[in-house]
């Protein structure tokens, strides 16, 4: 053992020796100089194969290796990608947010100024009333309605929050109002998921596009005119709001779901895709929302009463929606059965 | 009108229950990405088995398993 | 005043994981919490590198950028910690690290994942300085004891260098030029937005 000893440190010695002798690189340090002793006989550098992260950000999107950790995600060494999620997030989205949904209540105004409330003139109030929605369907509405506020606000919170209501809340304060924020977020998604559905099932078929509706939205629903085109159970500016709430609502629901079982279906670049996705369209139905709760409330006398009570006055029918009041009147020519007050009143 | 009401309060029930039952069935990290040989349950078993004696008696020690 | 760095030589790294050990002991960590791990790149083949990977702690840090209710400080040695009273558990800010730093201790079914955990360069948290507070929530608060991270005092090989960062890539590029080969500071192009000219 000894001797070999001996060979050891010898050969230690003259590597030393040889080391010391050769000049030291001093430029980048991927060449290596022949004879430093690297210990490879076929004079291959396996460290000079090593990748660089430069290399390897050039052939890969992210960089991934292997761990012993179960979490698959801790084998992730750096995802660059999470920079263009920080700019979306702290850039892109606060801009389209504010635009769109600022944008739309400042049109709203400024409409309100301009037209004022469309009144009941130029329709005959009869006194006799028809039911335009029956209790469910109005019970579905009220529920996706008041989902989606709560949704809506809540969700603006995640974004404009630490904007808006920090200040004015201090850091404890605000911190509380967004963790029961995020809670009510989480869970009020499931009865707006409950109500979409519910509601693309029992109207799709009075949504499908129908030959008036080019007609309506050119003349602009008659709004500035005073004129009231035809049009069936829904005119077409409800059908926009129909399909704008069901694909938007779709789209949010989807991405949504997917960020509530974070991980499960995607990884890091897909749930990055999924907050893009529901922000943006979070932020353009929360402004197409708005405009709908101007037009059922304040925008339109007698519209409010379509959801509110189910009963709408038959003149304001008659003007607002005359091809679906005169089907109705023929299925109650035709003898499908009559609402509750028969004889004053036709049901659906 | 009340069936605004309703509605409201159907809407904040589905809320509610939807979260006891969701966050009933949420787990901490340890449980829902184990290991094969990390012991997930309450102090007392132990991952060897009941029988410490290493006496090899049958149907003894070696059938105690890591728990999967 | 120092600006803390962690730099990994990932030409040292033996993939030994004492500096994870050492963390999660000193730590406490609870389990399926990683504030540090090692990485292999290249498993197996010619040219396998490991790097140990937790909080780089970056200039303009995007997890402090995104969260929604800006729990994140910056001390002023540049290390980034936040406040786990101020966390709502959002998992913005895994989103946006490069790094997948911020560990949550619940999977997130139902997306309440709980308060953030991360490597805080052994500096602690808000909590008064070494109290019992302040390590149960955060771990032992080294740097206000003198001392620096335990992870990289731990490592076998030195590879992990931690502390102010003109010292550690004073002590890379002196390694670099002796042993004539680098693959470069990995992360801080990312973290740091500059890269240790050799």
């Amino acid at each position: 053992m000894g001797r070999i000893g001996a060979f050891l440190r010898l050969g230690l010695t003259l590597c030393a020796l040889v080391l010391i002798a050769t000049p030291a690189p001093a430029q980048h340090g991927r060449d290596v100089p022949p004879g430093a002793a690297t210990g490879a006989p076929s004079g291959a550098n396996p460290t000079a194969q090593a990748v660089t992260e430069e290399q390897l950000f050039r052939e890969m999107r992210k960089l991934e290796g292997r761990v012993t950790i179960p979490d698959s995600k801790a084998a992730i060494l750096q995802q660059p990608q999470g920079r263009d999620y920080r700019a979306f997030h702290e850039g892109v989205l606060p801009w389209i947010g504010g635009i769109v949904v600022l944008g739309m209540l400042v049109a709203l105004i400024a409409f309100y100024l301009y037209r004022g409330r469309i009144t009941l003139e130029g329709v005959e109030e009869t006194g006799v009333k028809i039911t335009r929605f029956n209790a469910f369907e109005r019970f579905t509405h009220w529920m996706t309605a008041v989902s989606f506020i709560v949704l809506a606000l809540t969700g603006l919170n995640y974004v404009f929050g630490k904007r808006l209501l920090f200040p004015l809340l201090g850091p404890d304060a605000f911190a509380s109002w967004s963790q029961w924020a995020k809670y009510a977020h989480n869970a009020f998604a499931w009865p707006f998921m409950i109500g979409l559905a519910l509601m693309i099932v029992m109207w799709i078929k009075d949504n499908l596009p129908q030959r008036g509706d080019g007609t309506w939205l050119r003349q602009f629903g008659g709004f500035m005119s005073g004129r009231h085109p035809p049009a069936g159970r829904f005119n077409a500016g409800q059908k926009l709001i129909f399909w704008a709430v069901a694909l938007g609502g779709l789209a949010l629901a989807a991405s949504g779901l997917v960020m509530l079982f974070p991980f499960t279906t995607f990884d890091i670049n897909g749930m990055q895709i999924a907050q893009y996705v529901h922000g943006i369209a979070g932020m353009l139905l929360t402004a197409v929302i708005i405009a709908h709760i101007y037009i059922g409330t304040l925008g339109m006398e007698g519209a409010y009463n379509a959801m509110g009570t189910g009963e709408v006055d038959l003149g304001w029918a008659k003007t607002h929606h005359s091809l679906w009041v005169s089907s109705q009147q023929r299925r109650a020519e035709r003898g499908t059965p009559l609402g509750r007050r028969a004889g004053a009143q036709m049901g659906r | 009108m009340m069936v605004i009401g309703i509605a409201a309060i159907a809407a904040v029930l589905v809320a509610i229950v939807t979260g006891f039952v969701f966050r009933a069935e949420q787990r901490p990290v340890y449980e829902a990405q184990p290991m094969p040989s990390v012991r997930v349950g309450d102090p007392g078993h132990n991952l060897v088995g009941p029988d410490w004696s290493g006496l090899g008696r049958p149907g003894g020690s070696e059938g105690g398993a890591a728990q999967e | 005043m120092a600006r803390m760095k962690f730099l990994c030589d990932a030409d040292r790294c033996i993939e030994c994981n004492a500096c994870v050990t050492a963390c999660k002991n000193e730590h406490e960590v609870p389990w399926g919490i990683n504030r540090r791990r090692v990485i292999t790149l290249n498993d197996g083949r010619p040219g396998e590198r490991s790097v140990s990977m937790a909080c780089m702690h970056c200039t303009d840090a995007p997890c402090a950028a995104v969260c929604p209710v800006d729990c994140f400080y910056t001390t002023a040695d540049a290390v980034v910690l936040h406040s786990k009273e101020l966390c709502i558990g959002c998992g913005y800010c895994f989103y946006a690290c490069p790094f997948g730093a911020p560990q949550y201790p619940n999977v997130g079914n139902f997306g309440s994942r709980g308060k953030m955990d991360k490597c805080t360069y052994c500096a602690g948290g808000p909590a008064p300085d070494n109290s019992e507070a302040e390590f149960a929530a955060y771990g032992r608060n080294r740097l206000a004891e003198g001392k620096l991270p335990l992870c990289a005092e731990m490592c076998s090989t030195k590879s992990l260098l931690a502390g102010d960062g003109e010292i550690i890539a004073q002590i890379y590029r002196t390694r670099v030029l002796q042993r004539g080969y680098g693959t470069s500071a990995w992360g801080w192009q990312t973290a740091y937005r500059e890269t240790i000219a050799i």
